[in-house]
């Protein structure tokens, strides 16, 4: 066997390591020359389970093992296997890492062992020596170093490919972000600004006023004025004083009013952004992220939008140009007064920074305590069918007392904080207002230039300037709340789908339903492929069955025709194109999916047939329901048509709901039918009329039947047998039967099983001997 | 060196059934290229051997599994060894050193700091190892429970850090952790 092996100019950071200089001589004082290796990779960790530099090479002639001599290996070479006693090179999975394994003398040898942090680059090694035994061109070059899983800028590892990497995200433009959501908004805006300056400008009159009203009205001046003229002064003021205090009301209904209908609206437009994103990332998104703490995305953490237009509106923004405001009020009366008023402001800057770090963790803790017990709910409530039948009531009742402990806790720990806090904080202030009545008595008893009605007016400015001042402590409490609920749902919607359309996307108006697999080889986790280089054809209008064990990796075929996934490597080709250069809507357009576990919607049956394709008429959704075999059903419901089914087609049997969703995969009109397990849930009467809608709904379209009961797939042009995520056999039931093979094997097994008395068979019986 | 019995489908296990490896029934040792292998008395020697923790929490010292790969027929299992102390020094050592080989875990000794950045928590810790930084994103199944008071984190690399005893950490390492990891 001879291949070609190519050392690009060009070298891989990975697969070309360079040893150090020592290791290299004493590799060539044992003849071995390090730069003759084709491949040259460094593992972590040895054979013993302990960290240490081991590098593997690949000569044109043999597989090498080396590192520096240390106890119990005085040679720097570990191992050193001639390529023709190699039949295979596999990576194994353990815990925390893994291995790289060589089939020598029909025994798997460990050659090499690392970390999970270098997990993707000896699956790589391992494929790349797999070629090199297969006699395949084998060769390295700057190719080999990229990793989509990688983040391009920091080189974290990220959850899947195209994860927006959380190290990376631009958080400095979380605000800015913010604001330009109020963009449609900016008229109201300007406009609820304006009235807040109006509002505020307003309550800076009321104090005045109290000024005037004592030194002109109430106290005895020394120089006597006519009592009309005091009486007239006092009616004025009051009047003018309720004047005002009626506008300023008026301003702020005005303003609640506005703040409300934008902020409701920024609510509602973020929960249908992040909805919107939530439903075009890819399977593996969801695959990774609980429903539970998705759902409290969505529904939560979007509401921080809305309040930070009412704080904006009447909240903080509001208090901070009260503060400045009547901080300058302050000043206009006593300056000196004024200073003695601001003691606690470097107090309160240092008690919110320590206020600062020390809640940021805890905010998380109560977010994620919160998830998790929506969580834990939403999975009792899926399952209570499951919790009623086993009699888990009460441990499911405790297990979800735990989870709503640890909310409790986690808020409770928040709430203690903040209430140690606030208060604290409210006192320091009040200290400062004492020191203002102490000082300025003294100004008045002392007749230094302060009025008694000067301290009055100052007094009720300093009462408007603590009550924003001690609001405003709680500024970094909405601040910690608002940067972590919307930093959540921004990485929501600026998570990059995994599944991306091809930027000049080939549309399929009219797909011919033919469909081949291409050296296809693909994994849900990172370095373990559930399809290992997959080759098959199904030509249009082909009925074909795929059987195998469960976990054989049927099942994840049809996701990757559907691209709910991208290979790894290969392609997937729907008439001869790749699945990633066509329009993604065609290609879902193209095929139509019938599940074992059908999942209906919330609404009326009709809805539901028609979910595929809303435009359909009843003509059509009739012709569906009978070809499928769901009509009769459907018309003995008391509403037809129009009948309301529950959460995921609750009042409908098993049978029936399966029929309904065949109907609606009909109605689709796909080329190409998946039929994933449809007939494994169902009884056996259920069976056959399914088997007999489905009869129908095959004919002239590419039909790919993962089957479970293999009788189904007699008919079938072809038959593709899996096991261990590759093809094993494949051929017509007949000749598959007839290689006595998996297949075989299989059928046998089922054939024995079906002799087994069942429900179905003795009513059947019953009903033949009466 | 022993080599392994040229025929590999003789006396292949039967896949329904339990079968416990004493010493008596079996021996362990090494072979070729310092592969683990396993003579099985009145049956055959099975090569390139694995080991596995049933129950790595509850019962470390048994319930260990021996696989070895038979073939088209994938990963087959042995037997299982029910008690690694009823077995000689040296075979059980043997068994230590694979089931080391293959759960490659970092025991944590002590954490010299925990923070929190970008949803992520940072660690800085000693460990069997050796002193050792990770990042990992702060969710529960992220730090897995290991027994009652144990946890296990794992790394965004999916490295594995093993905390035996959260209770037994010095009080203000305790505390640092529980601010963070909670659950």
């Amino acid at each position: 066997m001879s291949n070609r092996l190519v050392m690009s100019v060009r070298r891989s950071a990975l697969l070309n390591r360079q040893l150090p200089e020592e290791l290299a001589e004493l590799l060539r004082q044992e003849g071995v020359d390090p730069s003759k290796a084709w491949l040259s990779a460094e593992a972590d960790l040895n054979l013993s389970g302990a960290y240490e530099r081991v590098f593997l090479l690949a000569e044109s002639d043999r597989l090498l093992t080396v590192a520096h001599p240390r106890d119990g290996f005085p040679r720097p070479i570990r191992l050193d296997i001639p390529r023709q006693a190699l039949k295979e090179i596999r990576t194994r999975r353990g815990v925390g890492g893994g291995f790289l394994e060589a089939l020598v003398e029909g025994i798997y040898v460990e050659i090499l062992a690392y970390s999970n942090a270098q997990a993707d680059t000896f699956h790589k090694v391992s494929k790349k020596l797999q070629d090199w035994l297969a006699g395949k061109e084998a060769s390295t070059g700057p190719e080999d170093d990229y990793d989509p899983r990688k983040c391009p800028i920091c080189g974290m590892t990220l959850r899947f490919k195209g994860d927006t990497c959380p190290r990376c995200v631009d958080r400095g433009a979380i605000l800015t972000r913010v604001l330009r959501l109020m963009k449609p908004y900016t008229g109201w805006a300007i406009l609820m600004f304006a009235l807040l300056m109006v509002v505020v400008a307003l309550q800076m009159i009321p104090p005045r006023l109290q000024k005037l009203l004592v030194d002109k009205a109430l106290l005895t001046p020394a120089e006597p004025i006519p009592l009309a003229t005091r009486e007239m002064w006092l009616f004025w003021l009051v009047l003018a004083w309720l004047g005002v205090r009626v506008l300023a009301s008026i301003g702020r209904m005005v303003n609640g009013r506005l703040s409300s209908f934008v902020a409701t609206q920024i609510t509602h437009d973020m929960r249908n952004s992040v909805l919107s994103r939530l439903t075009n990332l890819s399977v593996n998104y969801h695959d990774n992220n609980s429903v539970g703490r998705l759902i409290s995305r969505v529904s939560y953490d979007t509401e921080v939008f809305g309040q930070f237009v009412r704080q904006v509106t009447q909240g903080f923004l509001a208090q901070i140009v009260m503060l400045t405001v009547t901080g300058v009020m302050l000043f206009s009366i006593s300056w000196k007064l004024a200073m003695w008023t601001l003691l606690p402001a470097p107090f309160v800057l240092l008690a919110s920074s320590f206020y600062w770090r020390r809640l940021y963790p805890r905010y998380h803790r109560v977010w994620d305590s919160r998830s998790r017990m929506t969580g834990s709910l939403s999975s009792i409530l899926s399952g209570i069918r499951v919790v009623k039948a086993f009699g888990q009531e009460h441990r499911e009742q405790q297990r979800f007392s735990r989870s709503s402990g640890y909310y409790r806790n986690s808020s409770r720990n928040v709430a203690y904080a903040t209430s140690i806090f606030n208060p604290s904080m409210a006192f320091l202030f009040q200290v400062g207002g004492l020191v203002a009545w102490y000082v300025g008595g003294g100004e008045i008893i002392r007749q230094e230039g302060l009025t008694l009605g000067g301290l009055v007016g100052f007094s009720a400015y300093l009462g408007m300037f603590y009550a924003p001042l001690t609001n405003l402590t709680q500024l970094t409490d909405w601040l910690t709340r608002f940067f972590t609920a919307s930093q959540r749902t921004f990485e929501i919607i600026d998570t990059a789908p995994e599944i991306v359309e091809s930027e000049n996307p080939k549309p399929l108006p009219a797909p011919r339903g033919g469909v081949v697999f291409e050296n296809v080889t693909f994994g849900y986790s990172r370095h373990d492929p559930v399809i290992k280089n997959v080759s098959f054809e199904i030509r249009p209008g082909e009925y074909v069955g795929i059987v195998g064990k469960s976990g054989s990796g049927k099942t994840t075929l049809v996701n990757l025709l559907a691209r709910f996934y991208d290979v790894d490597e290969g392609r997937v080709l729907i008439d001869g194109v790749d699945v990633r250069e066509l329009d993604i809507e065609d290609v879902r357009k193209s095929i139509g999916v019938v599940l074992q576990e059908p999942f209906l919607f919330r609404g009326t049956i009709y809805a539901n047939i028609t979910y595929g394709r809303r435009e359909a008429t009843p003509e059509q959704v009739i012709a569906a329901a009978k070809v499928a075999n769901s009509h009769d059903f459907i018309l003995r419901q008391p509403l037809g048509y129009d009948t309301w089914v529950g959460e995921r087609g609750a009042g409908l049997s098993g049978g029936e709901k399966q029929r309904v969703s065949i109907a609606r995969a009909l109605l689709y009109d796909p080329k190409i039918l998946v039929l994933d397990e449809a007939t494994s849930n169902v009884d056996t009467e259920s069976e056959q009329l399914i088997q007999k809608a489905l009869g129908r709904v095959t004919t002239g379209r590419t039909t790919i039947a993962i089957a479970h009961r293999l009788s189904t797939l007699k008919s079938a042009n072809h038959i593709l047998v899996v096991d261990g995520g590759q093809i094993v056999e494949q051929g017509s039931h007949e000749e598959l039967m007839e290689r006595g093979g998996l297949y075989h094997r299989l059928v046998k097994i089922q054939t024995e099983l079906s002799r087994e008395p069942t429900v179905d068979r003795l009513a059947e019986e019953d009903r033949r001997k009466k | 060196m022993t080599e392994p019995n040229q025929n590999p489908d003789a006396g292949t296990p039967d896949p329904t059934q339990v079968r416990f490896l004493t010493p008596e029934l079996c021996r362990i040792h090494l072979g070729s290229h310092g592969a683990l292998h396993v003579t099985v008395k009145d049956e055959r020697i099975y090569g390139g051997v694995y080991a596995v923790h049933g129950f790595p929490v509850g019962y470390p010292q048994g319930y260990i599994s021996l696989i070895y790969t038979g073939g088209e027929a994938g990963d087959i299992e042995i037997g299982i060894i029910r008690d690694l102390g009823e077995f000689p020094p040296d075979d059980a050592e043997l068994i230590r050193e694979a089931l080391r080989r293959r759960f490659f875990v970092h025991t944590i000794t002590r954490i010299r700091h925990i923070g929190w950045k970008y949803g992520y928590i940072n660690m800085e810790v000693d460990t069997d190892k050796g002193p050792v930084s990770f990042m990992m994103r702060g969710r529960h199944n992220n730090a897995v429970d290991f027994g009652p008071k144990g946890k296990v984190l794992i790394d965004v690399d999916d490295n594995r850090y093993l905390i035996p005893d959260v209770e037994q950490l010095p009080t203000r390492q305790k505390h640092d952790f529980r601010r963070y990891i909670y659950w």
